[in-house]
């Protein structure tokens, strides 16, 4: 994974990690404790870009006919669409990702000529997930101990241990974050859509959705700095014990 | 899990026919046709073209004022823009404010060039015109949310109050045209422009809200085809 992210982290990701904490080490963190944010440092932006272009043509196609293409859109945007889901209902990430490209399914007549698929696909998504959560409040309190971020693979001992810490740190400031913020971070830096993009998503203006995110990022930022201040007092108390037991 | 649901999809999706850009296009022509039938059959009917004292330049100036805010709405209801998502929130709500003000703004300042615009016009309340306005815009109103139909993902309501303002628009360009004074230059009354003229407006506006639900898609699961799980056993 390092080797990945030290191959594939391109300047853009670099900066926009800077623009998002002032602190490196902290961004390495922050992002070495997430694997969703960790797959967004590997996506190269124009990798990306190529890949929406390709769903768009392949939109494009399944709205005039091409019945074949449907396959082409769903494997381009299911992943991301559980990535998405997987935040807020994991366990029911299937049945709407399933539902949203059924809804793709019926609308494909309506498809603009030349507009783009994911911020469609992913509104869609996200009023499935709105009418989902509302619809059964019971389910979402249901799945409040299971993992939000999950750990990505680490060899060594106290980098899993690090990590899994900063994760839970990361699951439990984001989810104590208004949805709004932390619905405009998701859309921004692990679903790669543009300012725009997530605007329309969410249905606010990119300044809105600007706004939320870096309010977000700080949360997050905050979160992490009160950690390892904290961890930093432990390690301190702990040696000046070890000192006390050795003399 | 998820080629699973990937075959269970595709299948389904070749099981569920669904309509193409095509097919859709023809829909929307035949929509289209319907309502432009409907206003012309209405206008046929109550075919009283304004004569009378009012002058020529007038008229000209109100009805084709109304006819390019008409269209303005029209295009804000019907087109989406280049997005799937519709129009932004801050467009379609100048356009909802902003049109019906500009309608008004423009009917009364031209009218005020005229004189004696304001007088009492007795024996016509409004009713009449307002009867007929909601019948010219019923066709077009009911066409426009056939078309928005299921297409509509944010701003719903928004959305259903610029249809309304649409449907609302044309109705007044036509009445523009109609509204036949009974004495020199009264259609500016304000009771009579108030009901025949701005209440029409007001109650399209109110229903395209009222029935903006019409436009979201489907959300329960209950009532779309979904891929039957039972399929692959």
């Amino acid at each position: 994974m390092a080797a990945c992210v030290d191959r594939r982290w391109s300047a853009d990701s670099r900066r926009r990690f800077a623009a998002g904490s002032n602190d490196r080490k902290d961004s390495v963190i922050l992002f070495a404790g997430s694997s969703v944010l960790a797959r967004h440092v590997c996506c190269d932006r124009d990798l990306m870009e190529a890949d929406e272009r390709n769903v768009d043509a392949a939109m494009e196609r399944y709205a005039d006919g091409d019945d074949a293409a449907f396959g082409n859109i769903y494997d381009a945007l299911a992943p991301q669409l559980r990535g998405y889901l997987r935040r807020s209902i994991p366990e029911h990430v299937e049945d709407v990702v399933q539902q949203t490209f059924c809804q793709v399914h019926l609308a494909r007549g309506s498809f603009i000529r030349g507009a783009r698929v994911k911020p469609w696909v992913f509104a869609i998504a996200r009023r499935l997930l709105i009418d989902r959560l509302r619809r059964a409040k019971h389910e979402a309190s249901a799945r409040a101990g299971q993992p939000l971020w999950a750990p990505f693979r680490i060899h060594a001992p106290d980098e899993a241990l690090l990590a899994s810490e900063t994760a839970t740190q990361i699951r439990e400031t984001l989810g104590s974050m208004p949805a709004g913020q932390r619905e405009a971070l998701v859309l921004l830096r692990d679903e790669g859509l543009s300012v725009r993009e997530a605007a329309v998503v969410l249905g606010t203006t990119a300044a809105a959705v600007k706004f939320r995110a870096r309010r977000a990022l700080q949360a997050l930022r905050r979160a992490l700095e009160g950690r390892r201040a904290l961890g930093r007092r432990k390690r301190s108390t702990t040696r000046s014990g070890a000192d006390g037991i050795e003399s | 899990m998820s080629s699973r649901s990937r075959a269970l999809l595709l299948r389904w999706a070749s099981s569920v026919p669904s309509p193409t850009r095509a097919e859709v296009q023809r829909q929307h022509r035949l929509v289209i046709a319907a309502a432009v039938l409907w206003t012309m059959g209405v206008l046929w009917v109550f075919r009283e073209v304004r004569g009378g004292p009012r002058p020529i330049w007038l008229a000209a100036v109100t009805s084709l004022g109304a006819v390019a805010l008409a269209i303005v709405a029209l295009l804000v209801a019907v087109r989406r823009g280049h997005s799937m998502l519709g129009r932004a929130k801050p467009v379609l709500v100048s356009v909802v404010i902003g049109v019906p003000l500009l309608l008004i703004t423009w009917k009364v300042a031209a009218t005020a060039c005229a004189h004696g615009t304001v007088a009492a016009w007795v024996g016509r309340s409004g009713t009449r015109c307002m009867i007929v306005a909601l019948l010219d815009g019923a066709g077009p109103f009911v066409a426009i949310l056939w078309l928005r139909r299921r297409s509509v993902l944010e701003q719903a309501r928004w959305t259903g109050a610029s249809i309304g303002l649409a449907a609302g628009a044309i109705a007044w360009a036509l009445n523009e045209l109609r509204c036949r004074p009974a004495g020199v230059l009264q259609v500016a009354y304000l009771p009579h422009f108030l009901l025949g003229h701005v209440m029409p407006l007001v109650m399209f506006i109110g229903l395209g809200v009222v029935l903006a639900r019409w436009l979201s898609p489907s959300w329960s699961i209950a009532n779309i085809g979904r891929p039957n799980r039972s399929q692959s056993d």
